[in-house]
C-alpha cells in the first residue's frame, strides 16, 4: 500500500498505521480465533479484498433469561409503585434490554436479553444492586445477600426460570456494544461524507480524521470482541422503541396444546438450524420470544419501534397465517384470524401485561437503523483495509463505496 | 364516463368528495371561523346558511356563485346540543393536543401558531370556494347576513386563498402542481383514472371504500362503524395552514444540483417524486414530461414496483412516502389502502418569483385532508410515513425524514439514490412551518338540518 512517492497512507495518515496494528493485535494470543488476516503490505491497493468476510458470521446470537418470581401476600401494589421509581439506570455490557411486568397471578417477570453468557445478566443486576434488591424484595424467597453477591443472584434466576420455547431476534451477528458503536459509526461516517462532499480535495484529511476517532469500532465489526470499547456508556433515553408483554390463555383442549408446542418447536427447529426468521418481514420488531407456561398460558415479549398501530398492522397483515397457527390455540382469538386487523388489535390489547419498567442499551435506534448501520459498519471495514493512498484514486474509490452502499445511508 | 353512484350523493357535503383534483379545484377560497354565544345563535346561524350548503349533487348539476360549506369543532357541535361522546379522541381533543403525534414541534408548535387557530372560541367553520374574487365576496357578505340575524356570532378570524395568476391554477410555492395522486372513492359517481386506487395484482386499481372518507359506509377494514346519525354521510377535515420556505427550499435543491446532476428542477422532482409540472418520476425519470402531467389515463397510473433501489424516484420522496403504492420495499397494500387521504390546499400569499431574494413574506398553502378517522388516515400518515421511516423498509436513518412536511429541524438529510452515486442533500430544515390547524366534522345535510332545528 505505497503510493509513487513510498509513502504508505498510514506513514502520512497515523490513524490508519493504528488501524493496521489493531489488525496485526487480533493474531496475538487471547483474540478469538477465525479472524480475517491483516492485508499483506505489498498486495496491490486495488485488489478487492482477498479474506472474505467469514469472520462475521455465525455469531453466538442474543440469548434470553426470563424469569416468574411469586409476590409476597398483599404487596403486588406497593411493588407496582417501586416499579415507578428508579429501576435500571446503569449500563453494563452484553444486557441488550430488560423488563419488569407484573403479571395478574401475582408473579413478578423479569426478562432479558444478553449476549454470550448469562453472567453478563448477573454482572447488569449487580450494577443495579439496589434498586433490583428492593424490588425482588417484594418477592418471595429473594436471597439476602441480593443482586451483589453473584452466586446468589445466579441461583435467584435459576431457581425462578422459565423456559422460553421460541426466540426470534432481527439482527444475529452483533452484540450489544456492537449495536451501539455501528449506530455511532454509521452516524460519524455521515458527516465524514457530508465534509468529503463539501470539500473533496481534503478527502484524505478527513477520512484520517474519521478513523481516528473511529478505528475502534470499525475494527470491532472484524472481531466481535469488546473489551477495547469503553465501557463506560450512558444510556440516551429514547423513545423509538417499546416493550410488549401478552400473556394468553390457551384453549383447554389437549389437541391445541398440542398443536402450540408442535408449532413452537417446528419454530424453534426452523429459525435455529434453516435460518428462516418469519419476523424479518416484521421491521420494527427487534426481538420476540414465546413460552408455554403452566400448559395453558402463553407468554409472548417483544420489543419493537415506533407506533402501537404501525405494529399491530404489520402483523395483521404481512404474518397473520404465522400468528393464526400460534395463536389460533388462545381463547378469544379472533375468528377471523390475524388477518381482522381491528380484531387482533382487540385482542392485543385485552390480553396486554402491562411492562412496569422496561430498559434498553439503545432505546433511541430502531431495529432497520441497527441493521444498516451494522452492514455499512463491515463495509468500512473491507474499505479500510484495501483503500488507496492517493487522493484521487481515494477519492474514486469512496465514490464507488458510496455507490455500493447507498441503501445503507438513507 | 362516470362510475356508479352508490352514495346518497345529495347529503354529502360539496367539499368532501368534489373538486380536490387539479383540474376541478376553484382558485378562490375562504375559510371564516366564527364563534356560538349561545345555542339559540348558532341555530339561527345555521338554519340561515342551511339553504345556501353546497351537495356533492350540487356540484355536479353546475356551480353557483360561490360553494358553501359547514365545518364544526367539538365545541360547535356541543352549542348546537350534539354530544360529542363517540367522536374520535383526535376530534374532540383538537388538533393542538396531537402536536406530538402529528410532529408540530419547534417552530410549528401550537404554542407558536398563530392566535386565531389557539383561540378556544372556535364552533364552526365557513368554507367557501369559488370561479372568481367577486364569488367569495358575494358568499362572505351573505355569511355576515346571517351572522346579522345570529346575535353574538362572530368571525374569530378569517384566511383566504388565491390560486396565482398567470400560472398553472393548482401550482403552489415551490412551483409544483399540487392535488394529483387522489384516492378514487367508490360509488362517487367520478370518472376512475388508473392508479387513483389500490393496486391489485392483475394490472389494475380497486377503488377505495366510500368508509375511507364517508361516515356510514364499509371501511377499507371492513367495518361500518358510524352507520346511522348524525354521523352517516359526514366526514372530518384536517385543516392546516401552512408556511413555505420557499427561498430555503430553492437553496436545497441548489445545492442538492451541486453536488449531482446540475440540474435543480430535476432535485426538486426528486424530493417531490414528481416534476413541477405532475410527471411521476416513476414514469419519467429523466426529463420532464408535460404531456404525462395532463393525461389522467397516464399521471397515477404507475407503482413503483419495479423500483426498489429508489434510482427512478427516492425511497424518501415526498410523494413516495405519503401513498407508496406497491412499492417493494414499502408497507403492504393492506396498509396503503387503510391510510389514503383527499387532499385539498390553495395557496396564499405572493408567488416568489425564480431567483428572487427571499422577501420574509407570509406564504404557503391552506391544505385540508379528508378522511373518516383522522386518527387512522391523516395522523397516522403524518406520524408514521412523514415523520418516520415506516413507509418504506430502505429508509432506516432516523433524520431521513420527509423532505417536505417532515419535522426537520437542520439535521436531516435526503439521499436520492443514483446510478453512478447518491446525491445527498445535507442540512435538511424544515421547509414547512404549521402556522395553525384544527378538525372540523362535516355533517351531512341531514344532520345538519337536525343541528339546526334541535
Amino acid at each position: 500500500m505505497s503510493d509513487s512517492s513510498g509513502q504508505t497512507f498510514a506513514d502520512r495518515f497515523p490513524s490508519l498505521e493504528h488501524f493496521l496494528s489493531d489488525l496485526a493485535r487480533q493474531h496475538a494470543p487471547g483474540f478469538p480465533t477465525g479472524v480475517m488476516a491483516p492485508s499483506d503490505p505489498s498486495s496491490s491497493a486495488d485488489v478487492a479484498p482477498t479474506v472474505p468476510t467469514a469472520g462475521f458470521e455465525a455469531y453466538d446470537h442474543p440469548k434470553s433469561v426470563i424469569t416468574r418470581s411469586r409476590i409476597r401476600l398483599g404487596q403486588v401494589d406497593a411493588l407496582r409503585e417501586r416499579l415507578k421509581g428508579n429501576v435500571f439506570t446503569t449500563h453494563s455490557p452484553g444486557v441488550h434490554n430488560a423488563r419488569f411486568a407484573i403479571l395478574d397471578d401475582r408473579h413478578l417477570l423479569f426478562t432479558a436479553i444478553y449476549d454470550v453468557t448469562l453472567e453478563n445478566v448477573l454482572l447488569f443486576l449487580q450494577a443495579n444492586a439496589a434498586d433490583v434488591d428492593e424490588i425482588w424484595a417484594f418477592c418471595e424467597d429473594y436471597p439476602e445477600e441480593g443482586a451483589k453477591d453473584l452466586a446468589s443472584i445466579s441461583s435467584y434466576l435459576s431457581d425462578n426460570n422459565e423456559a422460553v420455547q421460541l426466540m426470534f431476534d432481527a439482527y444475529i451477528d452483533p452484540g450489544e456494544p456492537q449495536v451501539r458503536e455501528a449506530v455511532a459509526l454509521r452516524r460519524n461516517f455521515l458527516e465524514f461524507a457530508r465534509a468529503v462532499q463539501e470539500d473533496p480535495s481534503q478527502i484524505l484529511v478527513a477520512y484520517d480524521g474519521f478513523l481516528h476517532d473511529n478505528r475502534r469500532r470499525i475494527v470491532a465489526h472484524a472481531e466481535r470482541h469488546w473489551g477495547d470499547l469503553e465501557r463506560e456508556y450512558t444510556v440516551v433515553p429514547g423513545n423509538k422503541t417499546t416493550a410488549f408483554t401478552m400473556m394468553s390463555r390457551v384453549k383447554l383442549d389437549p389437541v391445541a396444546q398440542l398443536k402450540l408446542r408442535a408449532v413452537l418447536g417446528f419454530g424453534n427447529l426452523v429459525v435455529n438450524t434453516v435460518r428462516i426468521n418469519p419476523i424479518a418481514e416484521m421491521v420494527t420488531v427487534h426481538y420476540a420470544r414465546f413460552g408455554l407456561w403452566d400448559l395453558d398460558r402463553l407468554m409472548f415479549a417483544s420489543v419493537y419501534d415506533g407506533d402501537w398501530v404501525q405494529y399491530v398492522e404489520d402483523f395483521s397483515t404481512r404474518i397473520p397465517f404465522q400468528m393464526d397457527k400460534v395463536w389460533g390455540n388462545c381463547v378469544g382469538w379472533p375468528e377471523k384470524g390475524a388477518a381482522d386487523t381491528k380484531a387482533l388489535r382487540k385482542y392485543l390489547e385485552d390480553n396486554t401485561i402491562p411492562t412496569d419498567v422496561f430498559y434498553s442499551a439503545y432505546m433511541d435506534v430502531t431495529s432497520k437503523d441497527i441493521l444498516a448501520s451494522y452492514a455499512l459498519g463491515k463495509a468500512l471495514w473491507d474499505f479500510t483495509r484495501t483503500a488507496p493512498t492517493d487522493p484521487q484514486s481515494f477519492h474514486s474509490r469512496y465514490i464507488a463505496f458510496l455507490s455500493a452502499n447507498q441503501a445503507l445511508l438513507s | 364516463m362516470s362510475s356508479r353512484v352508490n352514495l346518497d350523493l345529495a347529503d354529502i357535503q360539496a367539499i368532501v368528495l368534489r373538486g380536490f383534483r387539479y383540474d376541478e379545484g376553484l382558485p378562490h377560497a375562504y375559510f371564516g371561523f366564527v364563534s356560538f354565544p349561545s345555542p339559540a345563535s348558532a341555530r339561527a346561524f345555521v338554519s340561515d346558511l342551511l339553504p345556501l350548503v353546497a351537495s356533492c349533487t350540487d356540484w355536479d348539476g353546475g356551480l353557483g356563485e360561490f360553494v358553501l360549506n359547514l365545518g364544526f369543532s367539538p365545541k360547535g357541535l356541543e352549542t348546537l346540543g350534539q354530544k360529542t361522546d363517540g367522536f374520535p379522541a383526535a376530534f374532540v381533543n383538537g388538533m393542538a393536543s396531537r402536536a406530538k403525534i402529528l410532529g408540530d414541534i419547534g417552530s410549528s408548535a401550537p404554542g407558536e401558531w398563530e392566535p386565531g387557530y389557539r383561540s378556544t372560541d372556535l364552533c364552526a367553520t365557513v368554507f367557501l370556494q369559488a370561479k372568481d374574487i367577486a364569488g367569495i365576496e358575494a358568499g362572505v357578505a351573505r355569511m355576515r347576513e346571517a351572522i346579522g340575524k345570529a346575535p353574538g356570532v362572530e368571525v374569530v378570524f378569517e384566511e383566504v386563498g388565491n390560486a396565482f395568476p398567470g400560472r398553472h391554477p393548482a401550482s403552489e410555492h415551490f412551483g409544483f402542481v399540487d392535488g394529483i395522486g387522489q384516492p378514487f372513492v367508490e360509488g362517487s359517481g367520478l370518472t376512475p383514472y388508473p392508479g387513483e386506487g389500490t393496486p391489485e395484482p392483475d394490472g389494475t386499481w380497486a377503488p377505495i371504500k366510500a368508509g375511507s372518507f364517508v361516515l356510514g359506509f364499509t371501511d377499507e377494514f371492513g367495518n361500518n362503524n358510524y352507520p346511522d346519525a348524525p354521523f352517516k354521510n359526514g366526514s372530518y377535515i384536517a385543516f392546516r395552514k401552512l408556511h413555505e420556505r420557499v427561498a430555503a427550499f430553492r437553496e436545497f435543491t441548489a445545492q442538492m444540483a451541486a453536488a449531482g446532476s446540475g440540474n435543480e428542477d430535476y432535485e426538486a422532482a426528486r424530493l417531490i417524486g414528481r416534476w413541477r409540472s405532475g410527471a411521476p418520476l416513476d414514469l419519467a425519470n429523466e426529463v420532464d414530461d408535460p404531456a404525462l402531467a395532463e393525461d389522467w389515463n397516464r399521471n397515477n397510473n404507475f407503482r413503483y414496483s419495479d423500483d426498489a433501489a429508489g434510482l427512478k424516484c427516492p425511497h424518501g420522496a415526498h410523494a413516495r412516502r405519503g401513498n407508496p403504492r406497491a412499492d417493494p420495499t414499502g408497507p403492504t397494500l393492506q396498509q396503503v389502502r387503510e391510510h389514503r387521504i383527499i387532499r385539498h390546499s390553495i395557496p396564499y400569499g405572493p408567488y416568489l418569483p425564480e431567483g428572487a431574494p427571499d422577501d420574509g413574506a407570509e406564504r404557503g398553502i391552506y391544505f385540508m385532508v379528508i378522511n373518516a378517522s383522522p386518527e387512522h388516515q391523516f395522523e397516522y400518515v403524518q406520524q408514521n410515513w412523514m415523520n418516520g421511516t415506516l413507509s418504506s423498509t430502505a429508509l432506516s436513518t432516523e433524520i431521513d425524514l420527509d423532505p417536505i412536511v417532515g419535522a426537520n429541524e437542520g439535521n436531516g438529510k435526503f439521499v436520492a439514490p443514483g446510478v453512478e452515486q447518491p446525491t445527498i442533500g445535507w442540512g435538511l430544515q424544515r421547509f414547512v412551518d404549521v402556522r395553525g390547524g384544527t378538525y372540523m366534522f362535516m355533517p351531512s345535510l341531514t344532520t345538519l338540518r337536525a343541528l339546526a332545528s334541535a
